[in-house]
């Protein structure tokens, strides 16, 4: 019966521990932070689902957009990142919600959980920007808001570079855990966006 | 002749049919990867903006062709697969005027500011940030390139919490009489309206591409220099056409 008690309470301690660890892991950088998925937009597929879901291209960044600052690990500067409102900035209590926004998949659901898990994004970042892609005269996603990349000073692009150099695998994960198709499968691993088939 | 036990009878003709399948679906078929139906992404028709007025942004000039491939190439890998710089000839570019960047490129803001701005932490091991600020752009007319040439960068330029250093290299790309150094071949993308430029300059230095020119022009010749890489004023989408009237838009 001693020993039964004994053992009782050892392994009542352990949950314990386990418990409160659990609950406080990942919240160590910003206080109250946890994740929400509310809003998101299924994840369209190709051109016309893409404009049908977010909208015409370079749609300018004042009324259809949101930005956070992202602050590199490697260099400490904090980069400028526009992205789509469906994609982000819902309101949450107490929390910077900028422009407003529909969702918060991007700007509180995957930075949230980059951040509090301390994953490293490293120097050149960037969201919106109303550009074609490279050598062509077709739209990028970030011509959207629907694409992000990070690490951009440390990766290759290009067919025959479907490798990562630099970014984390758990931020890749992230991303992808959040509907945000990664761009390692065409060759550009800084590249995520928020669409397939395009 | 001895039956087959009850499960193997199942279990043969299964695996026969899914050999034969996936063989049939590669003969056919081959890899899936290399027969994939071809994206559909609404290729833009390309516009020169000959005859128009336009906001240029000048990465470098050269003097030949191939050093300008040669240079925009080595930006284009700070773009990723985002289109960079295009190349053209200085002569086909009158200046109409100059812009000055007038808001610093980074402010250093102190963990305790940052955090409270933005209710995010930062990264372990720093004490401050430094923030990209947005770009703005002050046109200065032709008329008045030669006071704001004289006259000296503040104290501090090029550093966090000031604005950039201009005007040696402004006017290290003109000539005493404020015109495009004739024969140079100009790696540079151009833009309807200054919110174009501006937004590509924010784009530009994120990449680590500095020492940017900005120009007001007249475009007299010459290609594609990207135009279309911009919001229309009215929010509509992308600014495809020339503005009825560009001045608000770019002075």
């Amino acid at each position: 019966m001693r020993r039964l008690t004994l053992r009782s309470v050892a392994i009542a301690t352990m949950a314990l521990f386990v418990f409160v660890g659990s609950a406080f892991a990942g919240h160590s950088a910003n206080a109250g932070w946890t994740h929400r998925h509310d809003g998101y937009p299924t994840v369209p597929n190709g051109i016309a689902a893409i404009k049908a879901t977010f909208g015409e291209p370079c749609l300018g960044s004042d009324k259809n957009f949101n930005r956070f600052q992202w602050v590199a690990w490697d260099d400490g500067v904090a980069y400028n990142v526009n992205f789509h409102k469906k994609l982000g900035g819902k309101a949450v209590p107490g929390w910077y919600v900028g422009n407003g926004g529909l969702s918060t998949n991007l700007w509180w659901d995957v930075v949230g959980h980059v951040t509090n898990e301390h994953r490293p994004v490293k120097h050149g970042i960037w969201g919106y920007i109303c550009k074609y892609i490279d050598g062509t005269q077709t739209r990028s996603t970030h011509s959207w808001g629907i694409a992000i990349d990070i690490n951009s000073a440390y990766e290759h692009i290009g067919g025959t570079h479907k490798h990562n150099h630099s970014i984390d695998p758990r931020v890749a994960e992230i991303f992808q855990q959040h509907g945000w198709k990664w761009g390692i499968t065409f060759g550009d691993a800084m590249h995520f966006q928020y669409a397939t088939g395009y | 002749m001895r039956r087959l036990p009850r499960g193997l009878r199942l279990f043969l003709p299964m695996v026969a049919i899914a050999v034969a399948g996936s063989t049939t679906g590669i003969a056919l078929g081959g890899n899936p990867e290399q027969h994939a139906p071809p994206i559909d992404r609404g290729t833009v028709v390309p516009i020169s903006g000959v005859g128009e007025t336009l906001v240029i942004v000048i990465g470098g000039d050269y003097g030949s062709r191939a050093e300008a491939e040669a240079a925009t190439a080595a930006a284009q890998r700070s773009f990723g697969h985002l289109q960079g710089f295009y190349i053209d000839e200085s002569d086909n570019y009158e200046v109409l005027g100059i812009y000055e960047q007038t808001s610093a490129d980074l402010r250093v803001i102190p963990c305790p500011e940052w955090r409270r701005e933005t209710r995010m932490e930062c990264p372990r091991g720093l004490s401050e940030v430094k923030a990209y600020q947005t770009v703005n752009l002050r046109h200065v007319s032709r008329a008045d390139i030669r006071p704001f040439l004289a006259a000296r960068d503040e104290v501090g330029c090029g550093t966090p919490g000031f604005r950039p250093c201009a005007r040696a290299n402004l006017a290290g790309r003109l000539t005493p009489a404020f015109s495009l150094r004739p024969g140079r071949f100009l790696t540079l993308t151009a833009f309807r309206t200054k919110l174009g430029a501006e937004e590509f300059i924010d784009f530009a230095r994120a990449a680590g591409v500095a020492d940017l020119a900005v120009l007001r022009v007249h475009k007299l010749g010459g290609g594609f220099v990207g135009l279309g890489q911009e919001s229309h004023p009215d929010g509509s989408g992308p600014l495809e056409e020339p503005l009825a009237d560009p001045a608000p838009y770019q002075e």
